[in-house]
């Protein structure tokens, strides 16, 4: 997965790509690199961040350029195989992202007609492909080379001489940003909002000539007209306002998110979207599928949903449905994904929708992939998350699917206005957790001495054990593992020593007797035990060598707040360990390949 | 010569009006201001325009496209962040050679003012005595020079309104270059004005006599009276028998006036309206395409923007309608105190003795809907059946 | 064009338990923190280039200010760790302001007219209000038209010792240049810096001004606040109004809010987002409440400040009561207003309601005294009666 991005204007393309580019790095930063068609084609590239590329580069001129900042996934991170790459005759650029299955074959064949290749990357093959094609006119050319390419790309082609962008897409995101006499194209919104908010989306195998006056988009040789759209969010949205981090500052929005989710659903438990229409008469079962996080949520969404529908729900994760013989046809589908682009569940909603599936889809992001698919799509009131690690997302999804499942519960009524009086609470007890939360950061300090981490949980609460070593293994880079607490005597009680703590999400429903029990287990093995508990919770202090207390909430509810916890938990972890929270290593905010 | 017209504000003032256009397309006697705008300048003999857009810039360049419709050369420069009018003059310096105009396209003036002040021959402000300057900007002159130029202020030290017309030489492009931001954080031309008088360099009023200017929506419905004052009668659509027109009248193409209307002009209605049976329409009335007014109704000193049906049993005075509006049968808008006192808005005096309401886009009323003077309505709000409403009524909202 | 240092580190806490969570600069009325009154004070006079000294509990105010984008202003942060006085505030402020700025305090009620003034001055000048009851405030010394003597705000003064009558009372408010930094290090706070300022022969103007000017002290004085911010709510109803709802006077209702039939609600009132009121409540001048509150049938509210979060149940009656965000009421609360003596820092005779912090929940039919301060996350029982001051976390059963 990588950022893209191509500009083509009046004014130096340099500092504007450069400007873009650090605004893609959430999608990856291990190399980076620009072309720029002014004399010839000037190429800067180099295994370095863009804030330090941009101190080596000199100026160069010329008002068309393409820039590439890397996440490799062919061929390591090195100046030779960060973008943009040429042909052998060094005019034409290209910048890519995703992925070409077939680059070994086309790499041999192009070899034997003589060309010369830099290095291990499958995109390299693309240069060299328009530069076999190319007979006067770019854009020819490239739908030529594209017709060879098996596998994914977004794209933005640069030929010297030529006042144009060539753009096209196929399974990877592409956006162009329409601007006054210049124009951009860029894998993500937030690339050019600082120049401006009117964008463009490409559809699948669009392919698009960008001059300095306009954009033409073609689909099978034919023009098309695709609608332009505006965007609300501004670049400043996404500062970070006081905070060390953008993780801390997500993580504080969460009371604010949890009211604006809920405030744009409505005052009382009605359907929040037609689900009716999309229930297949006769199935009694739910499908949810994700990845990371979101399948997280779907896991607790399950446990919502099955209390509450009385339904039984499957959750997948999308990486691996995809490759199951079964999808079960006549299921009702729910798909979760923050950015609407992740690459997994975006195909694993195609595979459904072609098995007749109806899909509904949560997402974050108006206007997202995955919106423009699936049949129905619910959004969430996150606004735009910077952090890699989800935190405030991830919450917001989970208060759509208690929303969505209370709207369809068969619960008797007096139960759902309690429900609807805990939900309404939920933004000012999640402050609670924050306003109290010098506990969690000592906790959080004690870990970060640590190298290997259990997390564990039961019920409803093993989802948010999970998803809280999820975050700390993320960020902290410690090792930790989710387990339901019942499985650790199943082989991990083998790790268990003085040096392993054991977190342990504790909620005062059925699972609590067990609960204790496997606490008093872990302690007799003398691993050190951090407890999260309900408030004026006293038999799991006397065992455990620390204890967070949480606000009471309500059974259901409780993994709202205990994911919180264990977000500061990791926060903190990784703070004290110096680790760079917002962009840790080797990981990219959507992952656009599989 | 050139002229650059600013049409690139909002005009929050003019809320809810303004939700979905910018102030300069707000239709006066059926056409934007800006319209009014550029024919007097082209009477004028100026045919070639740079418009400065930004705020729902799509809205200008649908309408006014490249100019050909009025044999005119229209170009665009968008400024999609504010970054103030001087910044705008400074971007096109390219395009000019030579004295141009500059001219704030939400304001309207004569052609003969413009000719005016195109005869002159260094730099000058169009300026106007006027007796209440709050919320105008203002200018100082003394021995037939401008001494000091004032931004808004809420005690203008003069009472010689700058009119936001200016003339100017190509000088002024140095002033624009060290030109500071202003607290605003623009670059006004004003600020680079002021630092050519700092300079010593001579810079004149002009005395403007026809300067409409707008502020407030119901400063649109003024200027409605005195621009429809001076409309041509011409009949494009159909018109069936018994229908009585005092003119002048204007009625577009594809329009259809049924029987039993009463028609007393100036009355301006656009294209493809449907108006009647049996409907009233009196004095000061501007109607947009598309509307439909059925029976019983009567119309007063209103502009009823297009799309908007106002069927049966409703009485429309001195409002503003805005787009797509549906009104229930039966509901009417008061345009009179009990009392005749002023009507305020908002706790603000409009120094109006009748005013109706100010309706945005796609507002729905149920039937027998009664709106209080001085109303304003947001847009997309529904008015439930029966209901009074009055005061300030925000966007999307429903009121039972 | 000038910059704004704006001093908002302090706790307040004489304000408790309404700053145990956050700063005194974040106490909210009508939908907002004062801080953020005085911000777009600033943004009306163009200053938008501004510079807050945040410390305790200072997540609050990034959580509610942010870049300042959304009140056209900018805002940079400065952490002032230990709060040890203004002028170690305003020296933690050094690397960030120009040469010319104003100081102001966050956690005062402060208006455009009020800035405008201040805005307009050469350095060093300092505002200066002539009011009654300087027992909160510092004194000042004026000899034509200059500081003669400008005493160190917030004086503590005992009871014993307050002066009446009107005096003519620093409010806080200065305009600076960079010379005057050099002064800070040896002096406790801006007007002890000042004198020595004076000492040296400088020569610092006295402004005075006539407009809004309002300190909070004690909690009490939350509902003064509340009265002058709504002095100037603009009315505009918003959301759903069903019908029979009887609307009088400036009352504002937000987005996505529903007012259920036979509603009476009587301005000045500001009700925020996503509310649920009614039916058949009546909500009298003049009241402020959150957004995402419910108050359920047959409630009267009245001179009183409702914080988000917040639900009250049926039957209950709430005046000159302050009710801080996300408290669960049952219903048939009675807080019934009247005079009565509080402690904090000495007897204070006040007539007030109850005044409830955060997440309290009380069950039904409770009857809360005049003058009851509960500290956060108090649980009260049915049929409990609470009177005097309870800490937070307290169980009333």
């Amino acid at each position: 997965m990588c950022g893209i991005v191509g500009y083509i204007g009046n004014k130096p393309a340099q500092p504007v790509l450069f400007k873009c580019l650090a605004r893609l790095e959430y999608r990856g930063y291990d190399s980076c690199g620009i072309a720029v068609a002014g004399n010839g084609i000037d190429l800067q590239k180099d295994r370095l961040r863009v804030g330090e590329l941009v101190k080596k580069v000199p100026l160069l001129e010329g008002m068309t350029g393409v820039g590439h900042t890397r996440w490799a996934t062919c061929g390591e991170p090195s100046a030779a195989n960060a973008h943009p790459h040429l042909d052998c005759s060094g005019c034409i650029a290209v910048v890519h992202n995703g992925i070409i299955s077939n680059f070994q074959e086309l790499q041999q064949q192009l070899t034997d007609e003589g060309h010369h290749f830099l290095s291990q990357t499958d995109t390299e093959v693309l240069p060299h492909l328009i530069e076999k094609y190319y007979q006067g006119n770019l854009e020819e050319a490239v739908a030529a080379a594209l017709k060879d390419i098996e596998g994914s790309y977004a794209i933005v082609v640069l030929r010297e001489g030529e006042s144009k962008l060539v753009v096209a897409r196929k399974d990877s995101p592409l956006i162009v940003g329409i601007g006054d006499q210049e124009n951009f194209a860029a894998s993500d919104v937030p690339a050019i909002l600082d120049y401006t908010n009117r964008v463009v989306y490409l559809e699948e195998e669009d392919i698009g000539v960008i001059t300095n006056s306009g954009i033409e988009i073609r689909q099978n040789g034919s023009v098309i007209r695709r609608k332009e759209h505006k965007i609300p969010w501004s670049v400043d949205e996404a500062q970070k306002a006081g905070y060390e981090h953008f993780m801390l500052k997500e993580i504080h929005e969460q009371p604010r998110v949890i009211r604006d989710t809920l405030i744009g659903y409505g005052h009382e438990i009605a359907p929040i979207i037609d689900l009716e229409s999309m229930r297949d008469t006769g199935t009694e079962a739910m499908l949810f599928v994700a990845c990371g996080t979101s399948y997280h949520a779907g896991l607790v969404g399950k446990c919502i949903f099955e209390e509450l529908l009385g339904i039984p729900v499957r959750v997948e994760l999308a990486s691996e449905f995809n490759y199951y013989p079964q999808t079960l046809a006549k299921t009702m589908s729910i798909v979760i994904t923050q950015s609407g682009e992740t690459a997994d569940t975006i195909k694993a909603t195609r595979r459904l929708q072609e098995k007749g599936c109806h899909v509904l889809a949560i997402t974050n992001v108006v206007g997202s992939t995955i919106s423009r698919i699936a049949d129905l799509t619910l959004y969430t009131q996150a606004g735009p998350e910077i952090s890699v690690a989800s935190t405030k997302s991830f919450i917001a999804e989970l208060v759509a699917l208690y929303w969505l499942a209370m709207s369809y519960s068969i619960a008797d009524i007096k139960r759902l206005a309690d429900m609807l009086m805990t939900l309404r609470q939920l933004p000012n007890t999640v402050q609670q957790v924050l306003d109290n939360k010098s506990g969690i950061k000592q906790c959080g300090e004690y870990l970060a001495g640590y190298d290997n981490i259990f997390f564990i949980g039961r019920g409803i609460n093993y989802p948010v054990a999970l998803e809280g070593a999820l975050k700390l293994k993320e960020i902290s880079y410690i090792h930790a593992e989710g387990y339901a607490a019942g499985e650790l005597k199943h082989g991990p009680f083998a790790l268990l020593d003085k040096d392993t703590p054991v977190v342990a999400v504790v909620a005062k429903d059925n699972t609590y007797e067990a609960m204790l029990n496997n606490i008093r287990e872990i302690k007799t093995r003398g691993a050190p035990v951090i407890a999260l508990v309900e408030n004026g919770d006293e038999s799991v202090g006397e065992m455990a060598d620390f204890v967070i207390s949480v606000p009471k909430v309500g059974l259901i509810f409780s993994p709202i707040v205990n994911s919180v916890v264990l977000q500061l938990l990791a926060y903190y972890a990784a703070e004290k360990r110096g680790c760079p929270i917002d962009f840790p290593r080797n990981l990219a905010k959507s992952v656009t390949v599989e | 010569m050139k002229a650059i017209i600013l049409a690139a504000g909002e005009g929050s003032r003019m809320r809810p009006l303004t939700y979905t256009r910018p102030k300069v397309m707000l239709p006066i006697a059926n056409k934007p201001i800006l319209e009014h705008l550029l024919m007097a300048a082209a009477r004028a003999g100026i045919s070639e325009f740079i418009l400065v857009v930004g705020y729902h810039d799509e809205q200008v360049r649908d309408y006014f496209g490249n100019g050909e419709r009025w044999q005119l050369k229209i170009d665009y420069l968008t400024q999609r962040k504010r970054r103030g009018t001087a910044d705008a003059i400074r971007r096109v310096r390219a395009s000019i050679d030579g004295k141009f105009l500059v001219m704030n396209g939400d304001i309207i003036t004569s052609s003969e003012d413009i000719i005016n002040l195109t005869n002159r021959s260094d730099n000058a402000i169009g300026v106007k005595d006027v007796d209440d300057v709050s919320g105008l900007g203002v200018v100082e002159v003394r021995g037939g020079q401008i001494t000091q130029i004032y931004e808004k202020t809420v005690r203008p030290p003069s009472n010689i309104a700058n009119t936001g017309l200016y003339l100017l030489t190509p000088d002024i492009f140095d002033a624009i270059a060290r030109t500071p931001k202003s607290p605003r954080g623009e670059y006004e031309i004003t600020d680079s004005l002021r630092l050519m008088i700092e300079m010593g360099q001579r810079i004149a009023p002009q005395e403007i006599s026809y300067w409409l200017d707008f502020s407030y929506p119901w400063d649109l419905l003024s200027a409605n009276e005195t621009l429809m004052a001076g409309i041509e009668a011409r009949t494009l659509g159909k018109i069936e028998d018994n229908v009585f027109i005092k003119e002048p009248v204007a009625i577009g193409e594809d329009t259809i006036l049924r029987s039993g209307c009463y028609i007393t002009g100036p009355v301006v209605i656009g294209r493809g309206c449907d108006i009647g049976p049996n409907c009233y329409i009196r004095p000061y009335t501007a109607i947009g395409d598309d509307c439909h007014l059925g029976a019983a109704v009567e119309v007063k000193s209103s502009i009823i923007m297009r799309g908007t049906k106002i069927p049966h049993h409703n009485y429309i005075g001195d409002s503003i309608i805005g787009e797509n509006c549906n009104f229930g049968s039966g509901t009417k808008i008061a345009n009179l105190r009990l009392d005749k006192k002023n009507i305020s808005v908002a706790g603000m005096d409009t120094k109006k003795r009748k005013l109706g309401a100010i309706i945005g886009d796609g507002v729905e009323t149920g039937i027998n809907a009664s709106i209080n003077v001085g109303t304003i309505i947001g847009n997309n709000t529904a008015i439930g059946p029966g209901a009074v409403v009055s005061g300030i009524i925000a966007p999307g909202s429903r009121v039972f | 064009m000038k910059q704004a240092v704006i001093l908002a580190a302090g706790e307040g806490r004489r304000l408790r338990p309404f700053t145990v969570n956050k700063p005194k600069a974040m106490i909210s009325i009508a939908g907002a923190p004062i801080l953020q009154y005085v911000v777009e004070s600033l943004a009306q006079n163009g200053i938008r280039d501004i510079v807050l000294v945040v410390g305790y509990r200072k997540e609050q105010i990034f959580d509610c200010m942010g870049s300042g984008e959304q009140f056209g202003v900018d805002i940079k942060y400065v952490t002032q760790e230990r709060q040890l006085g203004t002028t170690h505030a305003l020296s933690k402020a050094k690397a960030a302001v120009n040469d010319e700025f104003l100081v102001l305090p966050g956690d005062k009620l402060i208006e455009a007219d009020t800035i405008a003034q201040i805005a307009a001055a050469r350095p060093e000048a300092i505002l200066v209000k002539k009011m009654e009851d300087p027992f909160r405030s510092a004194v000042v010394t004026i000899e034509n038209g200059m500081i003669k003597e400008a005493t160190r705000p917030e004086r503590r003064v005992s009871t014993q010792s307050r002066e009446p009558g009107i005096q003519i009372v620093n409010t806080g408010i200065y305009c600076l240049s960079r010379a005057i930094l050099d002064y800070l290090k040896d002096e406790p706070s801006i007007p002890a810096a000042l004198n020595s300022v004076i000492a040296d022969g400088g020569k610092i103007r006295a402004l005075e001004t006539a407009s809004t000017w309002l300190d909070v002290v004690y909690p009490w004085d939350i509902l003064s606040l509340n009265g002058a911010v709504l002095r100037r709510v603009q009315g505009q109803l918003g959301g759903i109004i069903e019908t029979g709802v009887t609307i009088k006077g400036l009352v504002s209702v937000d987005e996505n809010t529903i007012i259920k039939s036979n509603c009476y609600i009587a301005g000045p009132v500001v009700i925020g987002r996503g509310c649920e009121i009614g039916p058949n409540v009546c909500i009298l001048p003049a009241t402020s409440i959150g957004d995402n509150v419910v108050i359920a049938p047959f409630t009267e509210v009245e001179n009183s400040v409702i914080g988000s979060d917040v639900s009250v149940g049926p039957g209950s009656i709430i005046q000159d009561s302050v009710i801080d965000k996300g408290c669960a009421i049952t219903g048939h609360l009675s807080a019934i207003s009247g005079e009565t003596e509080i402690k904090i820092d000495g007897y204070h005779r006040v007539k007030v309601g109850a005044m409830l912090g955060e997440g309290c929940s009380l069950g039904s039919n409770v009857v809360a005294m005049p003058g009851v301060i509960a500290g956060n996350y108090t649980q009260v029982k049915a049929l409990k009666l609470i009177s005097g001051q309870t800490p937070d976390r307290s169980l009333v059963v």
